[in-house]
């Protein structure tokens, strides 16, 4: 599976390489597509605007990229947070904010950046 | 894995488990009130339940759902364990075994057993609780319908699977709907352990997670959502003080431990099951075919083989650089060879746990108390030893408990407990093994035995027989002193097939016994019937190998010597006389062989029979090869191995062969000798015979 990537503007776009799950036969290939974004200083788009199945795996992958982006001050934006994202956090246990749904409880800044779809974290 | 792979592997991993409640249940039968005993038991039911559901054995599932219901109910403390319930689990495990080995086709005769089985057991539950009906084979265990209703309690429940829970083919997500399917249900998971993204192994899992439950059912069935993976994960219950009856649902910010206002009843994860510890990979053991070993071992003894060839011609080279290397060789080999043998060790207390089941059986069907008690389980012998031994070990123990040991009130009248005893043992002493079988029933009847033998014209009516000799008689084929054939035993063809079995894994067998407090039956027996360590024997241009665990010491025999005892075939050894046999005379030799012979003087049941060689050219490493079907029948010898120089060496069976000069000097069972108080060398200590 390939992994698409595109950078607009010093925003980088990661789409993951399997459009419809964020699983544990997934995962593995998320993770090798995300970390293409590793180097890119400017902002981070993930998308997951296909996306419609989630599990444990799936959002530990997703945690973990977003605590990264926090730890490193960069701007993640988490595009198309559908309702499979914010049910299967729901239903695993996972906060909004480890998922990068809402603003980190340490009260950093968060900011919209796509029509109401969107979340950045930072 | 292929379906049929993974059904295989459930098979495997069922019979292990049923070997598991046998144990359990055996130990039950002792102390019913074991309250740990019965959540073993019910847990491995459960498992066998579940993965016979998951794998597609619908009947195994549905016949285990009944057994483990009644488990449930005794492990709820609504129904008393008992012996009769004792035996029905123990039947059901049986009729469980034979519907997996049957799992193709299984007969309408065996399902009308289980029928039997599962009425015997919805009576027991009887008729004020609701018999649980048969799940449909596919539904996870922990959404079963209860099995009794009780009061609402408020759990916390954490738990923290292994790093490698997805390559167990769980999901902690499916836990999660298993503890939701039990009530209402809050969750929480930590993401405090998750790894920074480039370190992250995407497929492990670095979760913890704290539940709240609210539910009707007990510990046990939270306890049962991770029967899967217990063992393989941080798992505590504890239930809340409070009654949450009508608590509304958790605040979703509050912390789910502020929920907890007591923790009296905290449930650790129990011990690993072997399924989970199996499918985990975290057991240090694999599954490996025994063909795949056999082939294995065979490889070595062709590369000791070559190896020693090897080192023949390095000693006959003058090339001196070829020394280091064929000696540094000799020891990789040796080293190897030690290490394949040790793969096919395996401990001897599996072989043991069978015997409790038999003693188990026995003792109910022939009406006496008997206490099997094993030592020594860590013993470990070469597995072909291993599974060449059960049949003999059946035949002794089933001795013991009909004959030997005696009814309850027969013992109490000779001042004996109520309770036999078999002690079955075993321990390594030099290169061999020793198992025992030890009761402290009746003992053997010295005179009966004795007189049996003469009436059977076994021996002559005034052979001097040491009691020890007189013991050994029973071994002989046809011999039995029981007064009435039962279906245990007492047709007098279980102790020579004993002999039999024992002789062919090079063992020996000796007996002791004191009227009225007992036997002993100890056979003897090398750890591997693979590679053995050999005395390397010549007689004329041919070479022999004596199996070295059998030989004791060595002496010379001069053509003097033979003259002096006038043909009588004895030596004396330090005051005794110990008979001997010439094997260039067995073996109607050519010429007559050195002046100075060897006598190569050997153990047989405790006692010592000289093999008379032309020269003992050492030790030697023998490969055991088989003979093939047409040397099949030849006693004498158990085997051959390929020297050094390509020529074959024939290994002696000694027991074999002292029965063959037996029979050769008819005075074997068949030909009873009426003279002069000859007796089978096979029973003596002192013989004098001609070959």
């Amino acid at each position: 599976m390939t992994a698409f990537s595109s950078s607009i503007s010093g925003t980088k776009v990661i789409e993951g390489p399997d459009a419809r799950a964020l699983i544990i036969s997934t995962v593995a290939s998320w993770h090798r597509a995300w970390k293409t974004m590793s180097d890119h200083k400017g902002e981070l788009v993930i998308s997951l605007e296909n996306v419609t199945e989630f599990d444990a795996f799936g959002l530990q992958l997703l945690a973990s990229f977003v605590q990264s982006a926090r730890r490193s001050g960069r701007v993640l934006t988490i595009r198309g947070a559908s309702d499979a994202l914010r049910e299967a956090g729901e239903k695993i246990g996972f906060s909004p904010s480890a998922l990068g749904l809402e603003p980190d409880t340490r009260g950093m800044d968060v900011a919209d950046l796509r029509e109401g779809s969107a979340t950045t974290v930072q | 894995m292929t379906p049929s792979q993974l059904a295989g592997t459930f098979i495997l991993e069922a019979e292990d488990l049923l070997n598991q409640i046998e144990e359990v249940v055996l130990d039950l039968d002792k102390n019913t009130a074991d309250p740990e005993a019965v959540n073993r038991l019910f847990r491995a039911f459960h498992t066998i339940k579940g993965s016979g559901a998951m794998f597609g054995f619908d009947a195994v599932a549905s016949f285990t759902h009944q057994v483990e219901t009644v488990l449930d109910r005794v492990r709820n403390g609504s129904l008393a364990m008992s012996r009769p319930l004792v035996q029905l689990v123990l039947n059901a495990r049986d009729h469980i075994k034979i519907l997996l080995e049957k799992s193709a086709d299984v007969p309408a005769s065996v399902h009308v057993a289980g029928e039997s089985i599962v009425e015997a057991l919805k009576a027991l539950l009887g008729p004020s609780v609701p018999s649980a009906a048969i799940i449909p084979a596919a539904i996870p265990a922990a959404i079963e319908p209860a099995f009794a209703a009780n009061a609402p309690a408020s759990w916390r429940i954490y738990f923290r699977p292994a790093h490698n829970i997805a390559a167990t083919g769980q999901n902690p997500v499916a836990l999660l709907n298993e503890l939701r399917a039990l009530g209402s249900c809050r969750v929480k998971c930590d993401t405090a352990a998750i790894p920074p993204f480039d370190q992250l192994d995407p497929e492990a899992c670095h979760l913890a997670w704290e539940v709240a439950l609210t539910t009707e059912k007990d510990a046990n069935a939270i306890r049962d959502v991770f029967i899967f993976i217990e063992g393989e994960c941080e798992l505590e219950i504890e239930r809340l003080a409070a009654t949450p009856a009508s608590q509304p649902a958790l605040a979703p910010q509050a912390p789910l431990s502020a929920m907890i206002s007591a923790e009296p009843a905290k449930t650790a994860a129990a011990s690993p099951s072997p399924t989970a510890r199996a499918i985990a990979g975290k057991d240090s053991s694999v599954r490996v075919p025994s063909d795949r070993l056999d082939r294995l071992v065979n490889l070595v003894g062709e590369l000791v083989m070559n190896q020693s060839r090897l080192s023949q011609v390095a000693d006959r080279s003058d090339q001196s650089d070829l020394a280091v290397p064929v000696e540094e060789l000799e020891r990789l080999i040796a080293e190897l060879r030690d290490t394949v043998l040790g793969i096919r060790m395996m401990p001897i207390g599996a072989t043991f746990n069978r015997f409790r089941r038999l003693v188990h059986d026995l003792s109910l069907e022939l009406g006496k108390e008997i206490d099997l008690v094993t030592e020594g389980e860590e013993t470990e012998l070469d597995k072909t030893v291993l599974d060449q031994l059960g049949d003999p070990l059946v035949h002794l123990i089933r001795n013991s408990i009909d004959h030997g040991i005696e009814l309850p009130d027969d013992r109490e009248r000779s001042g004996k407990p109520r309770r036999g005893k078999i002690l079955l043992s075993a321990a390594h002493i030099g290169s061999n093994v020793v198992i025992t079988i030890q009761d402290d029933g009746r003992g053997l009847a010295v005179e009966a035995i004795r007189a049996k033998a003469v009436e059977k014209k076994l021996v002559a009516p005034d052979s001097n027989l040491s009691e020890r000799e007189i013991f050994r008689l029973i071994l002989l084929p046809g011999f039995s002193t029981a007064k009435t054939i039962t279906n245990v035993s007492g047709r007098g063809v279980g102790m020579d097939v004993v002999q039999r079995e024992i002789d062919a894994l090079r063992g020996t067998i000796d007996i002791s016994s004191v009227p009225g407090q007992g036997t002993t039956i100890s056979a003897t027996l090398p750890l591997t019937l693979a590679i053995i360590d050999g005395l390397l024997v010549s007689l004329g241009e041919d070479k022999f190998i004596v199996p070295m665990s059998a030989v004791v010491e060595n002496v010379e025999l001069t053509r003097e010597q033979r003259t002096r005892n006038n043909g009588r075939n004895v030596v004396a050894v330090r005051g005794d006389l110990v008979p001997y046999i010439r094997l260039r005379e067995t073996f109607a030799l050519p010429g007559d062989g050195p002046d100075v012979e060897k006598i190569v003087l050997v153990r047989m049941g405790g006692e010592r029979v000289g093999l008379v060689v032309d020269r003992v050219l050492g030790s030697h490493q023998t490969v055991i090869q088989s003979l093939g079907r047409f040397y099949r029948d030849v006693g004498v010898f158990s085997g051959a191995t390929i020297m050094g120089d390509g020529r074959v060496a024939l290994i002696f069976d000694v027991g074999g062969l002292v029965r063959f000069v037996d029979g050769k000097n008819g005075i074997s069972a068949k030909a009873p000798p009426r003279d002069s108080g000859a007796r089978p060398l096979s029973a003596c200590s002192i013989n004098t015979f001609n070959t």
